[in-house]
């Protein structure tokens, strides 16, 4: 087990520097130049010259890669080309509003998916069944922009039940609410996303865990369980569920680095001010530091997670030994 | 003495989409108190779905639609999921085959028998352990290994604690169903002695499925023949070696080798068994038979005792007497 786990270290470190290799070369090729939004043509040729000396975008591409290296190795992801501030604060003040809208969503969509896919795989052909499994795939693959945008029209612009976007109504803030205001209204801010995210996310656990029941169900030690006179109930979840979790839990760990990835739609349409809308927007501004700090930290994520969920693994399934 | 087990004239089928399949037509046996019966039969005529019927864990689209089958001189047909569960393991229990996935793969063993213990009786976790203990002790694995997981044991191993396991609640009633055969000889050979020993120790009344003869002629008081759904033959071991009478059996034997007397080519049975959609109206083995006669294509032969104890569905039987 040590060594295994030193192993896995020792390749997730190997993994990152590849990625973040990648990430480096992939804006370098990139057809422009960042510093074309600071610089204007009225300025001087010397002006401009200093401004990209600042940037250090003056220097070869190969020092520019060590130097890049040097700075990841030491934590520091420099600064953000347009606001001028230290990237990392920028990654985890937006990360951190992310992990309250997606990470939540992802979980509640796990809990609800595996729940009812539990249940209708139990009850097979029944016609509660057949409704979760068409309700599912009908969410499954329904179109993000478009059951967003369906909500916020309905229920935010028709209604007027929520906010049309944003995390927070920033007058009610400037009068220092009580704690109580303000969670009140993040709540009413975080619902509408909330329910997008997870009405479009709980099919896909739904089904799998619905057809890794159904597998189960089939092995023998089902049977025994049945003729030891066992109370259905316990079969159902001391037998079953346990062992059709097991292939869960790897996509339990993906969706969750996917989750930190940021739902870049759902953040873009309900104006959510997380991880997801700061890449797009910064690619677009080629804020170079921004997007690889944030591409750095998301790779982190999901090599973590995948880390996590093979640890998991090993303590859920006894035939696992590393 | 008591009969514990008497089954009557059951019909069990299997809807499937292309119609019902008739599993098991008019089978009628007694098991008596002390007593191993052996069942045994080609694959796919029925003996494990015999064991399934009587354990009533059978899948959803089977259904028993004739006959009765008295337990303990209760009839246990028309019983409710719940009753059922309460006489599963307690009353009747089963020996399921090591090569099958029977036990978890994600508990303890010792947990699994432990779990089958405090369903059915009010005792503390740490007596059901003692039992378990005792168990493996006389099932010959020591007891150390409860804290195993199932792939951690050898195939033996696995069979021996899943005898354990069977006998766990002390039923009255076991059926093994093809208990020995994913192992070797020499292990099959001590785990057939030790099911024999047992059964006498405890008392117990046993069903022995197997397609293998000689395990059940080892291991058994009384031999049940079945053939494409039909039970055709039962008698005591002894009578139906020395006299078998219905044509598949005597052929049955003729195809197994034997290690004494002469050597003799073995003579397997021609043909294949009918497809159970759409079974033949008169005699199942009629269209293998080599004594079949106008009536076995249009008569269904009566299971009749023949001799004592000698039960026969054969046309040409009844005509003999």
């Amino acid at each position: 087990m040590g060594k295994y786990i030193i192993g896995r270290i020792v390749q997730i470190i190997i993994t990152f520097f590849i990625v973040i290799s990648i990430i480096f070369l992939m804006f370098r090729v990139m057809p422009s130049d960042p510093s074309s939004f600071l610089l204007t043509p009225s300025m001087t040729a010397e002006a401009k010259q200093t401004i990209r000396k600042q940037f250090g975008l003056d220097e070869p591409i190969a020092v520019q890669y060590v130097i890049y290296l040097k700075n990841f190795i030491h934590g520091d992801f420099g600064n953000s080309f347009y606001s001028g501030r230290p990237v990392m604060s920028i990654i985890m003040e937006k990360m951190l509003n992310t992990i309250f809208l997606s990470t939540t969503a992802v979980i509640l969509s796990y809990l609800i998916g595996i729940f009812i896919g539990k249940a209708i795989a139990w009850k097979r052909g029944s016609k509660a069944e057949k409704f979760f499994v068409i309700l599912g795939l009908w969410f499954y693959t329904t179109f993000t922009p478009w059951l967003g945008i369906m909500f916020l029209w309905i229920f935010a612009f028709k209604l007027k039940w929520f906010p049309l976007g944003g995390m927070i109504t920033p007058e009610k803030w400037i009068f220092d609410p009580s704690l109580f205001e303000k969670i009140c209204d993040l709540g009413h801010h975080l619902i509408l996303p909330l329910i997008t995210y997870v009405v479009l996310w709980f099919g896909s656990y739904l089904l799998l865990m619905r057809n890794s029941m159904l597998e189960t169900l089939k092995e023998d030690y089902i049977l025994t369980a049945r003729a030891k006179g066992l109370k259905e109930k316990v079969i159902k979840n001391r037998h079953a569920a346990r062992n059709a979790m097991l292939p869960i839990v790897t996509a339990f760990a993906i969706s969750i680095s996917f989750s930190i990835a940021g739902a870049v739609l759902i953040e873009t349409i309900f104006s959510w001010p997380g991880i997801g809308r700061t890449i797009v927007e910064a690619t677009l501004r080629q804020d170079y530091p921004l997007v690889q700090g944030a591409f750095a930290v998301i790779t982190m994520v999901v090599l973590l997670a995948n880390f996590a969920a093979d640890i998991a693994y090993s303590y859920l399934d006894p035939r696992i030994t590393y | 003495m008591d009969s514990v087990l008497e089954i009557k004239n059951l019909q069990m089928s299997y809807d499937t989409s292309e119609g019902p399949v008739s599993a098991l037509d008019n089978v009628s046996f007694t098991i008596m108190a002390g007593e191993a019966m052996g069942l045994v039969g080609e694959s796919g005529c029925g003996k494990t779905s015999l064991g399934m019927c009587i354990m009533k864990l059978l899948p959803g689209n089977a259904k028993i639609t004739h006959g009765e089958i008295f337990f303990n001189g209760e009839d246990i047909v028309p019983k409710t999921e719940d009753e059922m569960r309460k006489i599963r393991w307690k009353g009747i229990s089963m020996i399921f085959q090591a090569a099958m996935n029977a036990l978890n793969p994600v508990y303890k063993v010792g947990d699994q028998i432990i779990e089958a213990i405090m369903a059915h009786d009010t005792i503390k976790k740490k007596e059901a352990k003692e039992k378990v203990s005792d168990l493996y002790k006389l099932v010959g694995i020591d007891p150390k290994r409860m804290e195993n997981y199932p792939h951690e044991y050898s195939g033996g191993m696995r069979q021996r604690a899943i005898i354990a396991m069977a006998l766990a609640c002390d039923p009255k009633f076991i059926i093994a169903d093809e208990p020995t055969t994913a192992l070797d000889v020499i292990v099959q050979d001590e785990i057939i002695d030790e099911i024999k020993i047992i059964q006498k120790k405890l008392n117990m009344i046993m069903m022995y499925i197997s397609h293998d003869i000689s395990v059940i002629a080892e291991t058994c008081d009384k031999i049940g023949v079945m053939y494409a759904g039909n039970l055709i033959e039962y008698a005591n071991t002894l009578a139906l070696f020395d006299n078998p009478l219905h044509p598949y059996t005597i052929a049955l034997m003729s195809s197994f080798p034997s290690i004494e007397g002469l050597k003799t080519k073995l003579n397997p049975v021609p043909g294949e068994p009918p497809n159970l959609l759409n079974p033949p109206k008169g005699c199942r083995f009629y269209p293998r038979c080599s004594y079949t006669r106008e009536i076995c294509k249009n008569e269904r032969p009566e299971f009749v005792e023949i001799e004592t104890d000698h039960f026969l569905a054969c046309h040409r039987g009844i005509s003999w007497k």
